[in-house]
């Protein structure tokens, strides 16, 4: 069955790149502007992976990683986190609230979908 | 990746306007957290996607500047001018970037060069840290790129494959990362030939397991040629969900058949190191026997991280151990939106309209046909239509916001550029304008606002002298009037003296020596054509363009200018521009039997008035409830000859801020008309904005009640 | 027409009336004839402007030219016809309906057919002329449209100088 991922980032040329990598490489995909809008899709609809950014408006990449896990749905749904961030904290941060992994930008499409594998398969 | 580029591109276009506007909105008020946040996220950002996109200069400023606002951000450097000035040169930079990513020659190179020295010293001087060094020895540190434990040596002996022994305990959790640990189990075995066995000792009875929770580890035997930081890579995500143990065993590839088997029969709590050994000793057939050293490596001690950490040069932001959670919560911006190029919106405008013209003529056939069904499709036709031409309208609406952020800056850099301080207000930002109007607006009003900059306020001294406060104000303000919307720009500078404009005028030759003219007449001689303020051109205001060019942009735009000077106490230009250029709502009438269009928005009232109650008053009032309304006859200002009808029709409009009737023969009804220009051979009659055509094919001419009504005025006044 | 031809080299010209007077464009200038609709005055105007028409969804200016010639108001009849007209007014383009009494026929006008303008003899101005054209007995006034009815001169006769 077709896996499909949620990206939330509030940056259209990453969510364009992103969104024609995954469905290049045959996933379905739905896009979210920020974390407020990620987590009004997040609505029982199957989602097999969240890709997230951190630094979005109206909710932030770790927030919507918390509210996303407090739903029944997604508790267990694997999320990364979309990040030019290496700080520990950061990614720490992001774990704490229940993050799978995280892909560091700027990233190739391989290594984009490298990543994805090691959390979706 | 390259069809991504040009959406960069606008997307990097959008950012930057909106970065601009933060940034001089911040250095008002550099206390601000939101906007330092909201500046930090737009750079990071753009550092973010620029690379993806081979715009890595862009990277590579942004990543610079990124520092500077985290380091703000975390109140680590204080907000200064010099950082303002450096980050609004990086904008125009990036800007010129996003056409030259890869410079246009050495002026480029030269300028991003001292740019980054210049980024790179704000940092390094607020802090004593050596930034430039430290990004030099973070990469330097990804160059590496776990490099620290490739061991040549290995390749030496064999094949390069190495035994390792792997050791997985997940903590009870795990799965609420989202985490399955049996994937981790899975890419091990990819890497090369592996034997996994389970721990499960610690399941609990089924009364006390809890479903969501993790009990197994696993042991794991892996022969792989890969380096010990691809096994590693393996547990990246998982470095604080599970124990992880690399036992290195011996460099040779141990998973042969009858070892696997042997490894089958031990219990799982004797597996380690020695036994695998002893085990594949049994098992191996010839092999040369080799003790390789043993060695014992805790994985969690050799992470990335923790290999930065160590790093003396790190980033300052590191030492920083709790940033403030400070992702900016931005003020809710609708950030649902996608990007439309102009051209649709244009070719959409105008089927739209084609609709409505054609929709009229549907109403009109359908009106007379008799026939019910056809004229309940045509009304919810005409609804839709109108529903439609309401959205398709509004979709070209653009705030004129967009405009005050140039503006914004451009004061700024010219007052700086004049040695004069200036503080620039924007009201009424959100005041909507059809994004033709925006967009011929921009010069004119930047003309303004160079004049009002250079030669209305005056320098300091002489600002203090005349006992006015050092910094000048100047305010741009929109707001919306009826169908129009004002834009008042209003400085407080020395303002214009009429007797300058007029001994300008009479030596320039615009007017003759005796003519009288008034106050206001004498203002608007600036613009006149061949009136410029020549002897006064400097580098700011003197463009080549006149004033007179200014005025004609705007009557293009069916718009006009007004201008208000008191010397001494400032000056006020104030433009008056039409919401839309292309469809109004409006009142047909009749007079004779020609049909003219009001717009329905300037229309206050109607009323139906004897032809005698209007010839017999005096000076052109009448009384209605008890008010004095002057009133235009347009038979008399056509010059229709035939006979009025014993009843006309009185349309109350509102001008400027008074009342004003028109006198028509008929009211027909309200229409949506799509305006068409009249054309050149109609310049003069700019009593009429424009026409529109008829459901039955006439064309009707749509009045500028405005122009009428002064027109009426200035030939009573003459007559 | 051969397509080759340019707008210089079209010896072919649409010929009409007004009044008792034979006058041609090029046919290179002629988009279409048309019958005269309901036509809207437009006030304050010049009295040669006759009004404006729908032309398929645009406004077209339709320009009295008889008033231009000096020949009072076009008297609006069966053969009247609207001829519009491609012209060009300063580097633009533009559509602009011109009244004429009727409309005759489309003659090749070259060589010997076609002379230079007469420097007397006439009551036009020479600039609003570019040739006679000769058919049979009759003479025919060729006019540059693109002059005619690009001025905003109320009539192109001779002793007119009064402008607008």
């Amino acid at each position: 069955m077709e896996k499909t991922i949620l990206i939330a980032d509030d940056s259209e040329s990453i969510r364009e790149v992103v969104k024609a990598t995954l469905e290049n490489a045959g996933y379905g995909v739905i896009v979210a502007v920020d974390g407020a809008d990620a987590l009004e899709k997040l609505d029982g609809t199957k989602i097999d992976l969240v890709i997230t950014d951190l630094n979005m408006p109206n909710k932030d990449g770790i927030q919507l990683i918390r509210d996303a896990r407090g739903l029944d749905d997604y508790k267990f749904t694997p999320i990364l986190l979309l990040t030019t961030e290496s700080q520990a904290e950061k990614k720490q941060e992001a774990k704490t609230a229940g993050a799978t992994g995280w892909i560091v930008k700027p990233f190739v499409q391989d290594k984009l979908l490298a990543v994805i594998k090691k959390v979706l398969r | 990746m390259d069809s991504f580029q040009a959406s960069f591109i606008n997307e990097a276009t959008e950012l930057l306007v909106d970065l601009e506007a933060a940034l001089l909105d911040l250095e008002n008020d550099t206390t601000n957290k939101q906007l330092i946040g909201e500046i930090f996220r737009v750079m990071h950002t753009l550092k973010g996607t620029a690379s993806m996109f081979g715009f890595e200069n862009i990277g590579e400023i942004t990543h610079h500047l990124e520092n500077i606002y985290d380091q703000i951000r975390s109140d680590k450097l204080e907000i200064s001018t010099p950082i303002f000035d450096v980050t609004l040169t990086s904008l125009d930079h990036i800007r010129y970037l996003l056409e030259n990513p890869n410079f246009d020659g050495d002026e480029g190179i030269k300028r991003h060069k001292k740019l980054l020295v210049e980024i790179i010293s704000i940092v390094e001087g607020d802090t004593g840290n050596n930034i430039k060094e430290s990004i030099d020895s973070e990469e330097a540190i990804e160059d590496v790129d776990f490099g620290l434990f490739d061991d040549d040596d290995d390749e030496e002996e064999n094949d390069g494959t190495i035994s390792y022994l792997v050791y997985i305990e997940p903590i009870k959790e795990i799965f609420s990362n989202g985490t399955n640990p049996l994937f981790l189990i899975e890419d091990l075995h990819n890497l090369g030939n592996s034997k996994a066995v389970p721990l499960v000792n610690k399941i609990p009875t089924l009364q006390n397991l809890d479903p969501e929770s993790c009990y197994s580890s696993w042991k794991v035997i892996l022969s792989t040629k890969e380096s010990v930081d691809e096994i590693m890579d393996v547990f990246i995500f998982v470095e604080d969900e599970c124990e992880v143990k690399l036992d290195k065993i011996i460099e040779k590839d141990i998973l042969q058949e009858d070892f696997i088997e042997a490894i089958g029969q031990l219990n799982i709590d004797e597996i380690d190191v020695a036994t695998i050994l002893d085990t594949w000793e049994r098992t191996k057939s010839d092999e040369k026997k080799e003790s390789a050293p043993v060695e014992n490596v805790d994985f969690g001690l050799f992470t990335k991280e923790s290999v930065e950490n160590k790093e003396p040069n790190s980033r300052p932001r590191k030492e920083n151990s709790t940033p403030p959670k400070g992702t900016p919560k931005q003020v809710t911006k609708p950030t649902s939106s996608i990007r439309v190029s102009s051209d649709k919106l244009d070719e959409l405008m105008n089927l739209v309209s084609q609709l409505v013209t054609t929709q009229a003529s549907l109403q009109l056939y359908a009106s007379e046909s008799q026939e019910g069904e056809l004229e309940t499709i045509s009304e919810s036709i005409e609804k839709i239509s109108r529903q439609l031409r309401d959205t398709t309208f509004s979709m070209c609406l653009v705030p004129i916001e967009t405009l005050y952020t140039r503006f914004t800056r451009l004061v700024r850099d010219i007052s700086n550029d004049l040695g004069k301080k200036i503080l620039f207000r924007t009201e009424g930002g959100s005041t909507e304008l059809d994004k033709t109007i925006i967009e011929q607006l921009t010069d004119p009003l930047l003309h303004i606002l160079r004049n009002s900059l250079d030669h209305g306020i005056e320098s300091e001294e002489k600002r203090i002298a005349a006992g006015k406060p050092a910094q000048g104000t100047i305010t741009v303000n929109a707001y919306y009037s009826g169908t129009y919307v004002n834009v008042g720009i209003s400085d407080d500078g020395g303002g214009i003296d009429p007797e300058k404009i007029r001994d300008k005028a009479i030596s320039k030759g615009v007017i003759s020596p005796d003519k009288q003219l008034t106050k206001k007449e004498t203002l608007e001689l600036i613009f006149a054509a061949g009136f410029s303020t020549a002897e006064q051109v400097t580098g700011v205001s003197g463009r080549g363009v006149g004033m007179d060019v200014v005025k004609k942009n705007i009557n293009d735009l069916r718009g006009e200018i007004i201008i208000d000077s008191n010397v001494g106490e400032g000056t006020t230009m104030t433009l008056k521009l039409p919401l839309t250029l292309s469809i109004i709502d409006g009142l047909l009438v009749k007079i004779d039997n020609i049909f003219y269009v009001i717009p329905l928005a300037v229309i206050k009232k109607c009323y139906e008035v004897a032809n005698k109650e209007l010839s017999n008053q005096y000076n052109n009032l009448i009384i209605i409830e008890e008010d004095q309304i002057p009133f235009c006859n347009l038979r008399n200002q056509f010059k229709v000859n035939t006979n009025a009808p014993e009843f006309q029709q009185l349309i109350v409009v509102k001008n400027e801020s008074s009342l004003v009737g028109l006198v028509v023969d008929e009211i027909v009804g309200e229409y949506q008309a799509v305006l068409k220009p009249l054309g050149k051979y109609y310049k003069q009659q700019d009593i009429f904005s424009g026409s529109t055509i008829l459901g039955d094919g006439t064309v009707a001419l749509v009045l500028d009640t405005h122009r009428i009504i002064n027109q009426n005025q200035n030939n009573t006044l003459l007559s | 027409m051969n397509e080759e031809n340019t707008l210089d080299n079209i010896n072919s010209y649409l010929t009409f009336l007004l009044d008792e007077e034979l006058f041609s464009v090029n046919v290179g200038k002629v988009i279409e004839i048309l019958e005269v609709p309901k036509l809207t005055k437009v006030p304050q105007a010049p009295s040669y402007m006759a009004g404006v028409m729908n032309l398929r969804g645009n406004v077209l200016p339709v320009i009295d030219t008889k008033i231009k010639f000096g020949l009072g108001e076009t008297d609006i009849q069966q053969k009247t016809c609207i001829v519009v007209m491609d012209i060009s007014i300063e580097g633009e383009s533009v559509y602009v309906g011109a009244l004429v009494d009727s409309v005759l026929d489309v003659l090749e006008l070259s060589g010997d057919k076609l002379l230079p303008p007469p420097t007397v003899g006439i009551k036009y101005r020479p600039e609003f002329i570019t040739g006679i054209g000769k058919d049979g007995d009759d003479f025919i006034m060729i006019l540059n449209i693109d002059k005619v009815f690009s001025t905003d001169e109320l009539s192109i006769l001779k002793d007119s100088s009064q402008t607008l």
